[in-house]
């Protein structure tokens, strides 16, 4: 279990008392989390907090871990330049 | 016209997915993101299980299943992001400068896997890695970022990362387990120590290894059913004894599929390259039997673990956004 203090989502600078909170007021699956607190929005896409915010979910939402659904993935996955975008047929 | 299959990632699954698909006689490209293919072999050098021969080197291991795959025919590009997957199992990969779209008639996703993330306060301070980011910088880059190290953790990543260290010259000054209640990293705009169990002990760099977790995103982004797995290490895409996924034409191996190791990958590759080359047609059911049979001997209890999986457990309603 991560500690409160700590970042949860490094990339956006989200700590674990913070998705807490949200799940406090109501938050029950990981696109809850990601709307109300920006964790899993940031570069890496959730690819490396999916896991922690899924126990934090289970741990404090009471969520089976086997019930959460994980977040919505949309491209692009990698940051790319708006070129790769304009080249597309 | 040759049916045409699509492996994503160039790693142990891959590299023996492609092969062995291209062997059955389909069209065969691959795309790795990595700036040489090989995946996790490119910065290990552990020993790996060779498929139930003599251990091998990773960068031996490495240089054959590249060569198999050239051999086989198949047509790899490293540095080839993949940065989207759509229906029909079209890719948008970024290669060379260029944007190209993949139609292909089945795609086999080949991630891998990602390290587990851990929080703790000072986690995000400049000098706190991953073990794979160390791996990197050790083996690939020829960087040691430090002298005295302090790694996190007790699976086997720890025990490989340390070794790693030591070998290349490192001092491992702290091993910590990752639930310590009081653990912390601190320091002036860096690492400078680290506090656990009551006591802070002098440090240059901290490395994570928390384990792995399986990396779905483009399995989660073509909307296959999937759920989370305690087994296979977090969220995964649910298989059937096919290796396909809910949605038609896509098949998933090795870590990516619940985090394995190295030997089951290239089984799990091996299988999946065939099972997609029988379902766009050029391998019949005879083939496939004896390809599954020889997968379920070598790596039984990667079935039962995927098996595991209870199907009710994989019904996602997608809550869409």
């Amino acid at each position: 279990m991560p500690r409160d203090n700590a970042f949860i989502c490094r990339c956006e600078e989200v700590e674990t008392a913070t998705v807490q909170a949200a799940i406090a007021h109501g938050a029950r699956t990981i696109n809850d989390i990601k709307r109300r607190t920006r964790a899993g929005m940031g570069l890496c896409q959730g690819a490396y907090c999916i896991d922690a915010l899924s126990w934090v979910l289970h741990e404090s939402g009471g969520t089976a871990l086997d019930a959460i659904v994980p977040m919505t993935v949309r491209p692009p996955l990698r940051a790319i330049g708006l070129d790769a975008l304009a080249d597309l047929d | 016209m040759t049916p045409r299959i699509a492996v994503v990632g160039g790693g142990p699954a891959g590299l023996s997915a492609a092969t062995a698909a291209a062997r059955a006689g389909a069209r065969v490209s691959l795309y790795d993101e990595g700036a040489a293919l090989g995946g996790q072999l490119t910065y290990r050098i552990a020993a790996v299980e060779d498929d139930g021969r003599a251990p091998v080197s990773a960068r031996h291991l490495r240089s054959r299943l590249v060569e198999e795959a050239s051999r086989a025919g198949v047509d790899a590009y490293s540095a080839a992001v993949v940065w989207g997957i759509f229906a029909g199992n079209r890719l948008a990969v970024r290669v060379d400068g260029r944007a190209l779209t993949v139609d292909a008639d089945a795609v086999i996703l080949a991630t891998g896997s990602l390290d587990r993330a851990s929080a703790f306060p000072g986690g995000s301070l400049p000098g706190v890695f991953t073990a794979r980011a160390i791996q990197v910088l050790l083996h690939v880059h020829r960087v040691r970022p430090g002298r005295r190290f302090a790694v996190i953790g007790e699976g086997p990543e720890a025990g490989e990362v340390a070794s790693d260290l030591l070998l290349a010259g490192g001092e491992i000054v702290a091993r910590i387990p990752p639930d310590m209640p009081d653990l912390r990293v601190a320091g002036e705009g860096g690492v400078e120590r680290i506090e656990a169990g009551g006591r802070v002990i002098a440090v240059d760099i901290v490395v994570v290894a928390a384990g792995r977790q399986p990396d779905p995103a483009l399995a989660l982004m073509a909307e296959c059913r999937a759920g989370y797995s305690e087994t296979l290490g977090g969220f995964v895409p649910r298989l059937d004894a096919r290796m396909d996924t809910s949605v038609p034409g896509l098949f998933v191996a090795g870590d990516a599929a619940g985090v394995c190791g190295c030997t089951t990958a290239i089984a799990d590759g091996r299988y999946a390259g065939v099972c997609a080359a029988a379902a766009v047609g050029v391998l019949d059911d005879a083939q496939l039997e004896g390809a599954r049979l020889r997968w379920i001997a070598s790596v039984g209890e990667r079935v039962r673990a995927l098996g595991a999986v209870p199907d009710h457990h994989m019904q996602v309603d997608r809550v869409l956004a």
